[in-house]
């Protein structure tokens, strides 16, 4: 294994830098872990020293074990200290190629290339801190310059470009705030913070007095309510448009001519190329909001994981936010086997709503029954939300429409969200015919669709639901023979 | 009365599969009944009420291990065609699973040493997929399982993904 070989390389010697950098964000559990349970002394100096030899030493170990080889037809790697991994991939199998520079990547003149298979495990080559120049010659290397999109100045124009204002838009129509509010929530509470609620009462306890004082009386305190209400709805709106802006800012997406590029980033710059025949599924949400604004979001499942996205969503965006007078053209052009404009919409099963209505309503007396049993009999106020259930649930079953064609397949989930997901009906991996016990009351059954890529559960899984079981059957008969 | 979720022509599992899912429910189902047992003993229960739940769970967890592994074999079918390797398995919820041929990556074939002694196989068809990423048949007879697995791989050739 200590055999020099001349073509065998290290990464460049900053990249010293990154590895400990990234050992830091390891050790990070630990130091939480005696933060919370008190053991370590935090104000002493040597318990952070310590922490920052491990990172380095950690990050020195992973940095001088590591070595990659290029030759004709392979890149290879080598790592580990005790446990020795190599690692070989032919040029052919590559399905992607990302270039991610975050501010320290840039700051040190380096880049962190992914080089991806369609193993669906995520990178299987990650080579950080390479130089720029290293990875143009990687570039050139597998598949050649102009196929990975070395140069985004062509002369045609990018699919898509989002402009700042654009990105604000994209704020206030998704819900990133939202998410990050939920999981520092979740991650508080896991923590055991929920304890130090009473803390957090306590200094708030004077202002609550005071409020207390001034009568406002019933009118007032709804209206300080809702007041308290819609400043936390903007907060979080806000912190939704900043985020969009960081992750996104000046996103452009070309086509070259089998593969589409994104380059986006503020902080972090990433660049990925996706190829047209290794995408696997579309995903086009369409949530009120973006129905408000005439907008849509558009996603892509390849069979390379983690393609665009910094693993935040296993998905790779093809458009954050796009005029929806301007999906198709993006569709076609990405796309271009699918039959965008002509497609087969049917309704789902006739008995479906009956199904629906049956569970949400059952769902519905469970929750009614636990509410009466800790409200007491105030819970049955509860009861005035029947009627819009029973609305979105008739709203769902008469929107909801599947396609099948011999080229593709696809299904419309028209409930408040509209979630539309298509797949080539050539790229199914297998089918699956499902019948519950209420489905086979109702004569109902369901047909999952798998393709390849990266797994999402629940409604983001291609699923025709909800057919008459013959009509399923067929579908499925017709699907297998297209597949 | 409604339609069946797959009505193609299919063969049952070994008969030998029966023996083997008792058996392994019945090992199950026996360290229920000794944990169970230990409960009983400690509970503050006269011996003669105890004595008597005790063999009422024994025949409960008996007619478990004697009627669950019926049920799923009477409905477990499979079929291999000219196009595809078909499932149909499951007793409440019905699950009807459709592989390609083509579509196949690879195929394992796996013996415990249950399935040894009564010369069963697992079949486990792996595909590019998620979801249905790999679909495992288990109560095959050996001969039976390599069978499957030898015309899977004759078909099997092309890119997949």
């Amino acid at each position: 294994m200590t055999s020099s070989d001349p073509l065998e390389r290290r990464l460049h010697p900053a990249s010293l830098v990154l590895f400990s950098f990234s050992a830091i964000t390891q050790l990070l559990p630990l130091v939480v872990l005696g933060l919370l349970s008190g053991k370590a002394d935090f104000e002493e100096i040597g318990f952070w020293s310590l922490i920052a030899v491990a990172a380095v030493a950690m990050g020195s170990i992973n940095y001088f074990c590591f070595r990659y080889r290029i030759d004709g037809e392979h890149i290879s790697t080598r790592s580990g200290l005790l446990f020795r991994k190599q690692r070989q991939l032919r040029f052919a199998q590559v399905q992607n190629l990302s270039v991610v520079r975050s501010p320290l990547h840039r700051l040190l003149n380096l880049a962190l290339v992914r080089v991806e298979s369609g193993s669906g495990v995520g990178d299987d080559v990650r080579l950080d801190g390479v130089t720029l120049k290293q990875v143009d010659e990687l570039r050139e290397l597998i598949g050649g310059k102009q196929a990975l999109g070395a140069e985004v100045t062509e002369a045609s124009a990018p699919l898509l470009r989002l402009s700042v204002p654009e990105l604000i838009r994209l704020g206030l129509i998704s819900n990133r705030g939202m998410l990050v509010v939920a999981a520092l929530f979740g991650f508080m509470m896991q923590n055991g913070w929920g304890n130090r609620s009473r803390e957090v009462f306590s200094t708030a306890e004077p202002l609550l007095l005071q409020l207390k004082d001034a009568h406002l009386g019933w009118v007032g305190s709804v209206l300080l309510a809702l007041a308290a209400f819609l400043l936390a709805l903007i907060a979080l709106r806000m912190l939704s448009v900043a985020m969009s802006i960081v992750q996104f800012y000046g996103f452009e997406l070309s086509a070259r001519h089998d593969r589409v590029i994104a380059n986006y980033g503020l902080l972090t710059k990433i660049q990925a190329a996706l190829k047209y025949e290794r995408i696997q599924q579309v995903l086009i949400d369409e949530t009120l909001l973006h129905r408000a604004f005439a907008q849509s979001s558009v996603r892509a499942r390849s069979a390379a994981l983690q393609a665009v996205n910094e693993g935040v969503q296993q998905l790779s965006w093809l458009a954050p936010v796009i005029p929806k007078a301007r999906l198709e053209e993006l569709l076609k052009r990405v796309q271009p086997d699918i039959e965008w404009d002509a497609f087969n919409w049917q309704p789902i099963g006739s008995n479906a709503l009956g199904l629906v209505l049956l569970v949400r309503g059952c769902l519905f007396s469970i929750v009614l029954a636990l509410a009466c049993v800790f409200l007491g009999v105030q819970a049955l106020w509860l009861l005035a939300v029947l009627p819009l259930l029973g609305w979105s649930a008739w709203v769902y079953v008469k929107r909801t429409r599947i396609h099948v064609s011999a080229s593709s397949v696809a299904v419309f989930h028209g409930g408040f969200n509209q979630l539309t997901i298509v797949s080539r009906t050539p790229r199914i991996q297998a089918l699956r015919l499902r019948q519950s016990p209420l489905e086979r009351q109702f004569g109902l059954a369901s047909v999952d669709i798998d393709v390849a890529g990266s797994l999402a559960g629940g409604t983001q899984q291609l699923t025709l639901p909800l057919l008459e079981t013959e009509r399923a059957r067929e579908l499925a008969a017709r699907l297998l023979d297209g597949a | 009365m409604n339609p069946s979720l797959d009505s193609i022509p299919s063969l049952a599992l070994d008969p030998r599969a029966l023996d083997l899912w008792r058996l392994q429910t019945a090992i199950w189902l026996t360290l229920v009944l000794l944990s169970q047992s230990a409960v009983l003993i400690v509970s503050p229960l006269s011996w003669p009420i105890a004595i008597a739940a005790w063999f009422c769970l024994a025949g409960a967890l008996a007619a478990i291990a004697w009627w669950v592994p019926k049920l799923r074999y009477a409905h477990c079918r499979y079929a291999l065609d000219e196009n595809a390797f078909r499932l149909v398995s499951g007793v409440w919820y019905r699950r009807s699973v459709i592989v390609p041929r083509t579509r196949l990556q690879y195929v394992d074939l796996a013996q415990g040493p249950l399935e040894r002694r009564l010369s069963l196989a697992n079949l486990t068809l792996h595909t590019a997929g998620t979801l249905m990423a790999s679909v495992a048949v288990g109560g095959l007879s050996l001969d039976e399982a390599m069978r499957i697995r030898g015309e899977l791989l004759l078909s099997a050739q092309r890119d997949v993904v």
